[in-house]
């Protein structure tokens, strides 16, 4: 138990799952944007939203996806992007059970036609998304390894750590 | 609170990624641009007015109620429209059923084996797929014989290939060369889309 308490608090930890989640929003907004008006028909053929929350829903999605995969990615505003992440997470679960209770076998949007993925494996795919995202957000303070959040936390602790000069003169 | 730098640097880096984001939506939305001479599988009109192009996936259920409409919409608009179907299989499975649909006209059923798929029965698998092939009647020696050999492999690839050069989105239909986006499995919505393009057509035709 303390050791996977102690792998929870390892800064190289953090730092892969940020690349993983940064990774696989970015490919996913990618491989959307290019087609989000067949990704729009598909949201309302899952028959989940009332049509004009399927719009919106499909609308957005794809550039949050590209915002919250590079904020990650970059390590900004961690724990606010670690919790967008998590919602999104779990509209993507409900979606693909969905599908799987219609009998679909296939997620053909969640990657686009690039990796084709099977509805049980982008299921899975979404559990480790929401479990990556929860350890960021729990731990999201310490996740600061290589990120612009801990650049400037740094340079602000180096700026405050330094005497000020107007003192002495 | 944050530092002015830091806000700045946020800021930056949503507007880069935001035009990067717009970038590619925007070689998402061109159109299609549609050839009006038939040269490969074509069905409907002979001078159509309107001409839908389908790039459909067996596999994706989008695409087989797409393809449903379609066929029923060619009965609604006999000497309006036309077909113009495009291999652009993206599953392991969706290629064989494409190589088949060739196999099939090779003997001249082409379309019976189409419908008998799309309105009836997607083969899963290879069983289903013969039994499909049998049901239209086809001569199931030669059409085992053409589907082992793999002629129709390059032929399917090469369709698939230029569609994604003709900036095709994958199983989607284009109405006049446009990317129709109304309900799959509403043929009203899709035939308002046909009017509209006839009205255009006949506006057009007024003119001259």
């Amino acid at each position: 138990m303390k050791r996977i308490s102690l792998l929870m608090q390892n800064s190289y930890l953090h730092l892969a799952l940020r690349l993983f989640l940064g990774a696989t929003f970015i490919v996913s907004a990618v491989a959307k944007l290019p087609m989000q008006d067949r990704f729009i028909d598909v949201v309302k053929d899952y028959h989940m939203l009332p049509g004009f929350l399927a719009s919106f829903y499909g609308s957005v999605l794809p550039w949050l996806e590209l915002l919250l995969g590079v904020y990650i990615l970059l390590g900004m505003m961690i724990k606010q992007t670690s919790f967008t992440l998590i919602l999104i997470g779990a509209t993507f679960m409900v979606a693909n059970i969905g599908a799987i209770a219609k009998g679909m076998e296939h997620c053909g949007t969640c990657f686009g036609e690039a990796f084709p993925l099977s509805a049980p494996v982008a299921l899975a795919l979404d559990f480790i998304v929401i479990i990556a995202a929860v350890v960021l957000l729990v731990h999201g303070h310490r996740a600061r390894k290589l990120s612009v959040d801990g650049y400037f936390e740094r340079r602000a602790v180096k700026v405050e750590s330094q005497p000020d000069s107007s003192e002495g003169s | 609170m944050q530092s002015k730098g830091y806000i700045f640097t946020v800021l930056l880096i949503t507007v880069i990624t935001l035009a990067i984001g717009a970038l590619l939506w925007h070689s998402g939305t061109q159109r299609l641009i549609i050839d009006k001479e038939c040269d490969g599988w074509c069905r409907g009109a002979e001078e159509p007015m309107v001409i839908i192009d389908a790039f459909p996936d067996f596999e994706c259920q989008l695409c087989v109620n797409k393809e449903k409409m379609i066929i029923q919409s060619l009965d609604i608009y006999p000497d309006e429209m036309r077909l113009d179907y495009h291999h652009y299989p993206y599953n392991d499975f969706s290629y064989t059923l494409a190589e088949a649909l060739e196999c099939a006209g090779e003997q001249g059923k082409f379309w019976e084996l189409h419908d008998k798929i799309y309105l009836e029965d997607m083969p899963g698998n290879m069983s289903e797929l013969l039994t499909a092939a049998e049901s239209v009647g086809l001569d199931m020696d030669l059409f085992n014989e053409s589907l082992d050999s793999g002629k129709f492999e390059d032929k399917v690839l090469a369709e698939r290939e230029q569609a994604i050069a003709d900036g095709a989105q994958a199983a989607s239909v284009y109405i006049n060369g446009n990317l129709y986006t109304g309900p799959a499995s509403s043929l009203d919505d899709f035939c308002e889309a046909i009017d509209a393009e006839l009205e255009k057509a006949g506006a057009a035709g007024g003119e001259q």
